[in-house]
């Protein structure tokens, strides 16, 4: 992120226009070739996923320079360019983004009834957006591109997702709730980001990284942004979004809310806040460390209570982010470094949570733990699967969640011992909770008065889907994403590799001491 | 011999190919992994014994002088955060795989026949070669991270197996209760774990012990710091040995089936907490307040589990019961200082627990064809009785593990259990007064538990017998009753017998 290559890098192009030429292309069909339209949105997507194992292969990982940067002019009078690059960290989101979009275009493959080439056309969009937000380089552009992730209304992103696709009538008061929060936010750093234009004249994050604020300045930039990443994060008051959106939205929605966007927060401290404003990032550390913290104790204790099981799973997410958020505020490289793979381990997680979850939805319409029970007996072989996910939620060793927290836990620990125990506190009641949930479900009797039918996942599919591997992909792609997650758990120098000398960067260039 | 030193890697992950082929196997290939189950329990039984001849023979070229050795191989490089993995075979960690492989195999044959009729055989197996697995790298660990690694897989394993009658709904609360018990354990070593990290700069033993006996003599750690994180990964210890006010866990996990009763609730997994206290005992030493700690709560422990063993009316739990209270002692006598009475102890006391839970196992599966599958009537004591007549093997391996968990000379624990009552004396007279004591009620419902099973007559038949009404019609089942009993004589399993045999010290 120190020196930018001025050339022009086509292979960023070229992952960028796949997704939105798949989802003009569908524009020119006819609504009732509905099957065509999935097909040609699931090529485009796994078009999509093949090309990012090429940029790893190409991929450098000793130096902490963005790779594949590509600079284009666009503003040159008030010098904001358009500049998009890789480094470890980007590397990672842009993989987990191209493999989510064509499980929750295969999810979506027979439930979603009404609209189905917008839904399409929609996840392929949104997929343009989040690659292109994960390395995205200039600050202004990002902001542009993570609120239009959120909220803008013309084209159909998260908002609409909910309000169209989701399950119930509350979807709109939480698509609703969804766009005020992060609006609220938002408004702030729309507002500093015309400030540092005036002060330094370009977004360039070049030379924003060695400009030096004043510390006054620096504070209100650092608030503004704060602002605007907390309700992204989410921090503890303004997280309600979070379980609403994810409870109403459908279960591919989820599965790219859980992706990317959740991690627009973090991923913004990480990459502009903490570099660009490191005094005031040093002051401010308690006031990070208490909503966060709270938050994991909060919300941990909140999702003990809850029925629905989307919004157990959705809780998850705001634990997580916090202890990813205290490690960051660590200041030590165990807990910046620990602090993105919490991140990376997060994308896969609750998304095959979310999956299950929507495979039970899928057959009984009806998410309330209590209808459910004993499903062990019926269908073994969806708790297997849900049983490791489980585990990756409680951050057991032998996830890849585990060794975040456990970085995070020794960074955080040096730091601040008090904080660094409460958040080990949300070890325990993340366990409690997560457990409760998965037992609820799996063990114990079956309730025949509530529910009739069982079938177990992959003869579902084979049944419903025509051709086999897409219905079987499902299933197998969770299972992708299990050998992942364990995979990351059990040999996790395959993607810090990437990562760590960013980070080391990072740490340095944060002037940390 | 550092030849074999170098393979000693080996011994944690030699029972996981049978796990994973299970696995795998119950996924892909159903019907063909289930046509072959007895080999699969054959299988177990062959890796477990290839790991105890290793680690027997670790243990003889422990006792023949060379001592220590650690190997160590990075994991994890985060910057300047690396995490570094390795095995440290010492004294302490071979006598404790001897322990786990030995009464592993014994109950890993035992099943094979007490599963034999159930759905989840293949299950069983698979979970229990994952829990030999763990806790084989749990004593083999040579740092702290390792061992918190492989105390949470130990945990997960634990839950797996209590809740392996998932269909029961008290089995689902049971596992529960139990994992998130040891959770709150974990949380407390965790941040014991962090906070010696913090002060040492490293997750090593050796180093651990070094530079934290420097610190404290030298006054460069306050002593409150060191006393608190001491204490923190004590807690870790007493959520997974049972002791005071975390053993909830422990009667409740008498839901799983007998053989997991056995080997985890009885010899492996509590004796992990007993482990993790023994390993740390350097650290412990140096810090007399945490010394007392211990052993205050091992005493409590103690009068506790014996007390509450004296009421109960189901015989696994009151076994469990009673493992509470012998794991207390273990605790005192580490708190104390008198670490080899205290290993020797936990030794006897794991071999005579199985023995006395396998045996309870045998006359569970005995009952079973007269009082139906309920654990409420099978496990039920109060409705046994005179059962000496029908198994007159379990009746005496039952007997005698009584007797050794007793402190009947020339039995097993009695040597150990004198050893620590000894030690006591020296230590603290009221400590030793609670400990005499408790021994005195150990051997009170020990024998209130095999006479009730034993001797006198089947009360199952005098359930609604009351002197005034309906005596004359009960005499004629009776005799029916009695008839089925002695035909099922030979029924009860035969190997079983050989193990129950087998693991009398």
């Amino acid at each position: 992120m120190l020196e930018h290559i001025s050339y022009s890098d086509l292979n960023l192009r070229f992952l960028l226009l796949c997704p939105v030429l798949g989802s003009i292309t569908p524009l020119f069909i006819p609504n009732s070739r509905i099957r065509l339209i999935r097909w040609i949105g699931l090529c485009a997507s796994l078009i999509t996923f093949l090309y990012p194992p090429v940029l790893r292969i190409q991929f450098d990982p000793s130096t902490a320079k963005s790779q594949f940067v590509e600079r284009l002019r666009w503003l040159p009078y008030e010098n904001i360019h358009y500049s998009i690059g890789i480094d470890g960290v980007s590397l990672f989101f842009v993989i987990l983004t191209t493999l989510l979009i064509p499980i929750c275009i295969s999810v979506g493959w027979s439930s979603i009834r009404h609209f189905g080439k917008e839904y399409i056309i929609a996840f392929l969009i949104r997929e343009f957006l989040m690659i292109a937000v994960s390395c995205m380089l200039d600050p202004l552009l990002f902001y542009v591109l993570s609120e239009s992730q959120f909220r803008f209304g013309a084209t159909p992103y998260s908002t609409i997702i909910i309000g169209v696709w989701g399950s119930r009538q509350r979807k709109i008061k939480a698509a609703y709730q969804f766009f005020l929060y992060t609006s609220l936010g938002s408004v702030f750093m729309l507002l500093a980001i015309p400030l540092i234009l005036l002060q330094t004249g370009t977004t360039d994050l070049l030379i924003l990284l060695t400009t030096s604020f004043s510390e006054r300045r620096q504070m209100i930039l650092w608030i503004a942004s704060f602002a605007s990443f907390a309700v992204k994060v989410p921090m503890v008051p303004v997280h309600i979004w979070l379980p609403e959106a994810h409870v109403e939205a459908p279960t591919a929605g989820s599965v790219i809310l859980a992706g990317i966007p959740l991690k627009l927060g973090t991923h913004g401290f990480l990459r502009f806040s903490i570099p660009m404003f490191p005094e005031a990032t040093l002051c401010s550390t308690p006031f990070i460390y208490t909503p966060s913290a709270i938050a994991i104790i909060y919300t941990s204790s909140t999702t003990s209570r809850q029925i629905d099981l989307k919004k157990i799973i959705a809780y998850s997410p705001v634990a997580h982010m916090n202890l990813v958020t205290i490690g960051m505020s660590s200041r030590a490289a165990a807990g910046i470094g620990g602090s993105i793979l919490p991140m990376s381990s997060h994308g896969l997680v609750p998304p095959a949570l979310f999956l299950c979850v929507g495979v039970l939805y899928d057959r009984h319409k009806t998410r309330l733990a209590r209808y459910y029970g004993g499903l062990v007996s019926t269908m073994p072989n969806l708790p297997t699967i849900s049983f490791s996910s489980t585990l990756a939620n409680m951050s057991s060793p032998g996830t890849s969640s585990f060794i975040g927290e456990f970085s995070i836990s020794v960074g955080a620990f040096q730091r601040n011992s008090l904080v660094a125990t409460l958040a080990a506190l949300g070890m325990i009641l993340g366990a409690a909770y997560s457990l409760f949930l998965y037992n609820r479900v799996v063990s114990g009797n079956c309730k025949p008065y509530f529910l009739h039918q069982f079938s177990d996942p992959n003869g579902r599919e084979v049944s419903f889907f025509i051709p086999f591997i897409v219905g079987g992909a499902t299933v197998r792609l969770i299972a992708s994403l299990l050998t992942l997650l364990v995979r990351m758990g059990v040999h996790p120098k395959v993607f810090p590799d990437c990562m760590h000398t960013s980070v080391g960067n990072l740490v340095q260039h944060g002037q940390f001491h | 011999m550092e030849h074999t030193y170098q393979y000693a890697l080996i011994i944690p992950f030699l029972p996981l190919p049978v796990t994973t082929s299970i696995g795998f196997g119950l996924l892909l290939v159903p019907t063909a992994t289930k046509n072959i189950r007895r080999i699969w329990a054959f299988l177990s039984v062959l890796l477990l014994s290839i790991v105890m001849g290793f680690s027997a023979n670790l243990s003889i070229q422990q006792i023949h002088g060379s001592s220590i050795y650690q190997y160590l191989w990075s994991w994890t490089i985060n910057n300047d955060f690396s995490l570094e993995f390795g095995y440290l075979i010492d004294p302490l960690s071979s006598i404790m795989s001897i322990l786990i492989t030995t009464v592993g195999i014994m109950v890993l044959i035992y099943s094979d026949n007490y599963m034999s009729h159930d759905q989840g055989y293949l299950r069983f197996f698979a979970y229990m070669s994952f829990f030999n697995a763990s806790m084989l790298g749990l004593v083999t660990s040579s740092n702290l991270i390792q061992i918190y690694i492989f105390w949470e897989l130990v945990g997960m394993c634990s839950y797996l197996l209590i809740g392996f009658w998932f269909t029961r709904p008290t089995a689902a609360s049971a596992c529960q209760k139990a994992f998130v018990t040891n959770r709150v354990g974990d949380f407390g070593l965790l941040l014991g774990i962090l906070g010696f990290y913090w002060t040492t700069g490293s997750f090593e033993f050796r180093d651990l012990f070094e530079i934290t006996n420097n610190l404290i003599h030298n006054n460069g750690v306050s002593s409150l710091f060191a006393t608190l994180c001491a204490s923190l990964l004590f807690i870790g210890a007493v959520a997974k040995s049972a002791q005071f006010p975390l053993h909830v866990w422990l009667p409740d996990a008498m839901e799983g089936p007998t053989p997991i009763s056995a080997l985890i609730h009885a010899a492996t997994m509590v004796a992990a907490g007993i482990f993790l206290v023994a390993r740390l005992l350097p650290i412990f030493i140096a810090i007399p307040y945490i010394m007392n700690f211990i052993s205050l709560i091992g005493v409590i422990t103690v009068l506790l589990g014996a007390t509450l063993a004296l009421a109960q009316r189901d015989v696994k739990r009151s076994l469990a019961y009673s493992t509470m209270s012998q794991l207390g002692y273990i605790m005192l006598a580490l708190g104390i200082g008198s670490y080899r009475a205290a290993l020797f102890h936990l030794i006897t006391h794991a071999y005579s627990k199985a023995l006395l839970f396998l045996g309870s196992g045998s006359i569970i599966h005995s009952m079973e064809p007269i009082v139906g599958y309920s654990p409420d009537k099978s496990q039920n004591m109060v409705l046994m009785g005179g059962l000496r007549r029908y198994v007159p093997i379990t009746r005496t391996t039952f007997l005698l593990g009584t007797l050794s968990i007793c402190g009947i000379p020339p039995l097993a624990c009695f040597w150990s259990k004198d050893e620590i009552l000894n030690d006591s004396w020296l230590y603290s007279p009221i400590f030793a007064i609670i400990a005499c004591f408790t021994a005195g009620l150990t051997a009170f419902y020990m024998f209130r538990v095999y006479l009730l099973i034993f001797d006198g007559h089947l009360r199952v038949h005098f359930q609604n017998y009351s002197s005034t009404k309906n005596s004359s019609s009960n005499i004629p089942k009776a005799n029916n009753r009695n008839l089925l009993l002695s035909t099922m004589n030979n029924k009860v399993f035969f190997f079983q017998r050989i193990c129950i045999n087998l693991i009398i010290i």
